[in-house]
């Protein structure tokens, strides 16, 4: 409880948002507002003279020393989940290289059903839209699954189980 | 019940789907029938670190019917819709059916699908935790790197809601 505590229950951020991402997902980040798009296949934030508050690093194979630059004085970098390698990147170098006023932290997620609730409401009154790649039946589980781990789904990747019971009944 | 069994004997494709008993509540939880589940980086992570929960059944996000109530429980009822995340709670979301304690899960609201309230709560919630991590005020800049998957295209949302 001492972590969720220290937060509020914001949900209502209101920022700027720029958003890193291939060609194939542009139109989705059109879609979802974004304000500002960046194409990595043909641009990238690194040379850009733009300085954030915030990046929240998901995805994507940039140098610490990336981030740290194209922040603003006082701003944070969140690592969230990534691959193990970013992780231990961040732990063991991050220390050192953000010892100054821009600082790194590594998001570990609680499952919260205070944030899960008040996320769901957003989608009721549609301010949030889940985005949904594919759907696979269950027997289809480790083909999505692989799907997933490819690093390209766009969106969520979901099991419809009544799906399967039609489709492949005993 | 039909369920995704992990095997780790096996050289091939280890995720099979096998015929299992059908689970019952203990006395906190509920028994749920699954209609939506997501997959998440958090199955194959758990995975590769050899993590495999109980009962050998991955799957965190489920939106699913209440099916069997447990004896203490209270807030919910038979035939209520819910979602949960249960990657606290043993996972067991890639079957028909999953128990798990009632603090797992919430109600669906009714105007929301079965598919997508399964895609929200892992993705959704670590994006809103991580928001708040970084302390986001009105109208301040921030860089989304990976924004096209599960938890990206909640995090840009998020971000820009009022």
């Amino acid at each position: 409880m001492s972590v969720h505590s220290q937060y509020n229950l914001q949900s209502h951020f209101n920022a700027e948002v720029t958003v890193v991402c291939g060609t194939r997902n542009v139109s989705i980040m059109q879609l979802l507002d974004a304000d500002h798009i960046i194409n990595y296949t043909s641009d990238s934030f690194v040379n850009k003279d733009e300085r954030y508050d915030l990046i929240l690093a998901i995805n994507g194979n940039y140098l610490l020393s990336d981030y740290k630059k194209a922040l603003k004085y006082q701003g944070r970098v969140v690592i969230v989940g990534g691959s193990l390698s970013q992780l231990l990147k961040s732990l063991t170098f991050g220390k050192l290289l953000f010892l100054g006023s821009k600082k790194l932290h590594t998001l570990s997620a609680k499952p919260s059903t205070a944030d899960l609730q008040m996320i769901l409401q957003l989608v009721e009154q549609k301010k949030v839209i889940p985005v949904i790649d594919r759907f696979y039946p269950l027997d289809q589980t480790a083909v999505a699954l692989n799907y997933l781990q490819q690093g390209h789904a766009q969106g969520k990747v979901i099991i419809n189980i009544d799906e399967a019971i039609s489709s492949s009944e005993y | 019940m039909k369920a995704i069994i992990y095997d780790k004997e096996s050289k091939e494709e280890k995720l099979i789907l096998q015929e299992v008993q059908k689970p019952l509540p203990s006395e906190n939880e509920i028994l749920v029938k699954v209609h939506s589940t997501a997959v998440n980086a958090a199955d194959y992570r758990s995975m590769k670190m050899g993590l495999i929960p109980k009962n050998k059944i991955f799957g965190a996000d489920v939106a699913g019917t209440v099916e069997v109530i447990g004896e203490n429980v209270k807030n919910f009822s038979v035939g209520d819709e819910v979602v949960g995340d249960l990657s606290a709670h043993g996972f067991g979301g890639f079957a028909q059916y999953v128990p798990a304690n009632e603090s797992a899960w919430v109600l669906k609201p009714q105007s929301i699908s079965f598919d997508m309230a399964a895609s929200v709560p892992m993705s959704s919630v670590t994006a809103l935790q991580a928001l708040r991590l970084g302390n986001v005020q009105p109208g301040q800049k921030v860089l989304i790197c990976g924004s096209g998957g599960g938890v990206g295209t909640f995090a840009v949302q998020l971000a820009k809601s009022l």
